[in-house]
């Protein structure tokens, strides 16, 4: 079960737009045109799915809190909208809508479902309306969640709800990835800032053959051999506060008797390597999942290079698997082979209105052309692409 | 005095780590090494000879007589191209039709071009030739060296790693077949090509250099025209 499509209506930025997906999906765009809202608007959606739309719902999978009038769409001269709404479909025609609704003036804590709609191959499944509602229920609880209980778990609208429930964006941080800062929503594989990474890929390490392991260390080529371990004493100063296991890696340069280092010292592009990597290859992470800047701290061409891997790695860990991310290093796009249908980029740009727009590049005759002269890279920052800011 | 900085163009990535290692070995102080190809932003090149045929026809293009004459590549001290002498043994067509078009467009020399292997200096040395041809120049400059270490560079591995007595020494530099059979080896002495495993042996080929040039012709004459190079370009270059 994949997503094929998600449409977006009224929330924060977004007034009406319909993104097809693919197994790898990269939004690039100027700071503020709204990248991170499509994750976010998924993130609702999951939440939606998991039966309740509050504040530590949304949080929980990595959505910003925000009242309603953030929330809801809003532009000079055209009334906001009253409720927002979300919709999944599947390449198995199954489907999951809602909207939602919460007053502006008095916002309540959860938000209420004004309608809801699940159905999967002409099956009905939920069918909640405005009218339909007239039996005294809980307008704030989802129906779809509850109906998932007399669900087949193959069924492919179990597999699209529970996909949806499981959805989060992660946006990892260096003190978290260091284990020096705690992270306040942890999950298996890994928290959504990063906390948890050594007992992540220590996790990893033994699922994973060497093949798949050399993939991921191949990247970080100053090292020899990375593992996790509850003995840093004497790797680490005392007056560093750390996680219960500690990243330790093995630089190849140093002398064999003092060649280990923790991931308090390591180089912080090496930690968002593995972050990235356990996420798309272990079990334990979400079947769909965004990653917000997942270029963060990364040099140019190991940026290239750690993004032409997501493909195999995603396909490794779950051949099901979906990741969305958001990018501003103009050579992420050079890892990204869009001759593969399912590797997908997306230009997220604001209209002369400011409403979002998402476009979808794809390689046209046109394009390949430039591309035999300049790299994608080049060509985003020359503006050919488009998602350049104006200024 | 700053770093010598060398620009390397290789097959692939491992290609690469035993190159610097034997370059470990020729310069008597640390480099700077850069690698210019594989290049992971210019995707149409890809790997292999065929990568580095492409990055000489890009570099062609320029109509540069020489690569330290190309304004792109500001600041090296020292280029070195590399190229497995299998490659003698490839057409064009191996690369697709637009290839094969291609060189007979521009009059490419002829592929193949190996003679019988011993020696494999013989097949190497029209390959020399080639490069020139791809890159549009008709002589090296002062500070480029060509890098042709057998048919597969993993010679250069197993003659670092390996007793004298051992077979795989055997035509070692005319044997094509020496990375599946280095994957072949049991367990314990297997050797894969993946850039971490080539990072661990590296050190054999640096350290035992002395011994691969015994063992391989072609490495000695890298080693010979490395401190050539040295020589002719007098108190920049540090080759010893």
């Amino acid at each position: 079960m994949r997503l094929c499509e998600i449409q977006i209506k009224g929330f924060k930025s977004i007034v009406d737009q319909t993104i097809a997906l693919g197994r790898v999906n990269c939004f690039i765009g100027a700071n503020g045109v709204g990248k991170s809202n499509v994750l976010e608007a998924i993130g609702v959606l999951g939440a939606a799915a998991s039966g309740r739309v509050d504040a530590e719902a949304i949080v929980r999978r990595g959505v910003r809190a925000g009242l309603p009038r953030l929330f809801k769409t809003s532009f000079s001269g055209k009334p906001i909208p009253p409720h927002i709404t979300l919709e999944a479909r599947t390449e198995s025609s199954t489907t999951f809508r809602v909207s939602l609704l919460n007053p502006l003036g008095r916002p309540e804590p959860a938000w209420s479902f004004k309608t809801e709609y699940f159905a999967s191959g002409g099956r009905e499944i939920v069918s909640r309306g405005v009218r339909s509602d007239k039996e005294n229920l809980d307008p704030t609880a989802g129906l779809s969640a509850l109906k998932l209980v007399g669900l087949q778990a193959d069924d492919p609208a179990s597999l699209l709800l529970k996909a949806l429930q499981g959805y989060a964006i992660y946006t990892p941080n260096t003190p978290a990835l260091r284990g020096t800062m705690p992270d306040s929503q942890m999950r298996a594989p890994v928290g959504l800032v990063g906390g948890g990474l050594a007992e992540g890929f220590e996790a990893l390490k033994r699922t994973v053959d060497e093949d798949c392991l050399d993939s991921v260390l191949d990247l970080v080529d100053w090292v020899s051999d990375v593992s996790g371990t509850e003995s840093a004493g004497a790797l680490l100063s005392p007056a560093v506060p750390r996680a219960k296991q500690v990243l330790k890696f093995t630089d190849r340069f140093m002398a064999a008797s003092r060649n280990t280092l923790t991931a308090y010292d390591a180089s912080e592009g090496a930690l968002y390597i593995l972050f990235a990597a356990v996420l798309c290859l272990s079990s334990a992470s979400p079947s769909i999942f965004a990653i917000d800047n997942l270029d963060s701290s990364l040099n140019p061409r190991l940026v290239t290079r750690l993004i032409a891997r997501l493909p195999e790695w995603l396909r490794a860990g779950n051949p099901e698997r979906q990741l969305l991310f958001t990018a501003h290093n103009p050579a992420v796009l050079d890892g990204l082979d869009l001759d593969d249908q399912e590797v997908r980029l997306f230009a997220v740009e604001r209209n002369s209105q400011g409403h979002t727009a998402i476009r979808r590049i794809e390689v046209s005759p046109d394009l390949r052309a430039l591309n035999e002269q300049y790299p994608l890279s080049r060509l985003w920052a020359m503006g050919h692409l488009g998602a350049v800011p104006n200024v | 005095m700053s770093e010598l900085r060398v620009a390397l163009v290789a097959e692939g990535p491992t290609d690469f780590i035993l190159i610097e290692a034997a370059l470990k070995a020729l310069l008597p102080a640390p480099f700077l090494a850069t690698r210019l190809q594989p290049e992971p932003t210019r995707p149409k090149f890809g790997e292999g000879w065929g990568g580095v045929l492409r990055w000489c026809l890009d570099f062609a293009s320029g109509g540069h007589a020489a690569f330290e004459d190309d304004p792109r590549l500001p600041g090296f001290d020292l280029f070195v191209i590399h190229l497995d002498v299998d490659v003698a043994e490839m057409t064009y067509g191996d690369l697709g039709t637009e290839m094969q078009s291609l060189a007979e467009s521009r009059q490419l020399p002829r592929l193949p071009c190996h003679s019988p292997c011993p020696p494999a200096t013989d097949s190497a040395t029209p390959l020399r030739t080639h490069i020139l041809a791809w890159a549009g120049i008709n002589r090296l400059g002062s500070r480029t060296v060509l890098c042709l270490p057998s048919k597969a560079t993993e010679a250069w591995l197993v003659a670092a790693t390996v007793m004298d007595a051992d077979p795989m020494l055997a035509g070692l530099e005319c044997n094509s077949r020496i990375g599946a059979q280095l994957l072949s080896l049991p367990r314990t002495r297997r050797i894969r090509k993946t850039q971490r495993q080539y990072h661990e042996l590296a050190g054999d080929v640096t350290k035992h250099w002395d011994i691969v040039r015994r063992r391989c012709s072609l490495a000695e004459q890298f080693s010979t025209d490395i401190a050539a190079m040295g020589a002719s370009a007098g108190g920049r270059s540090a080759a010893r």
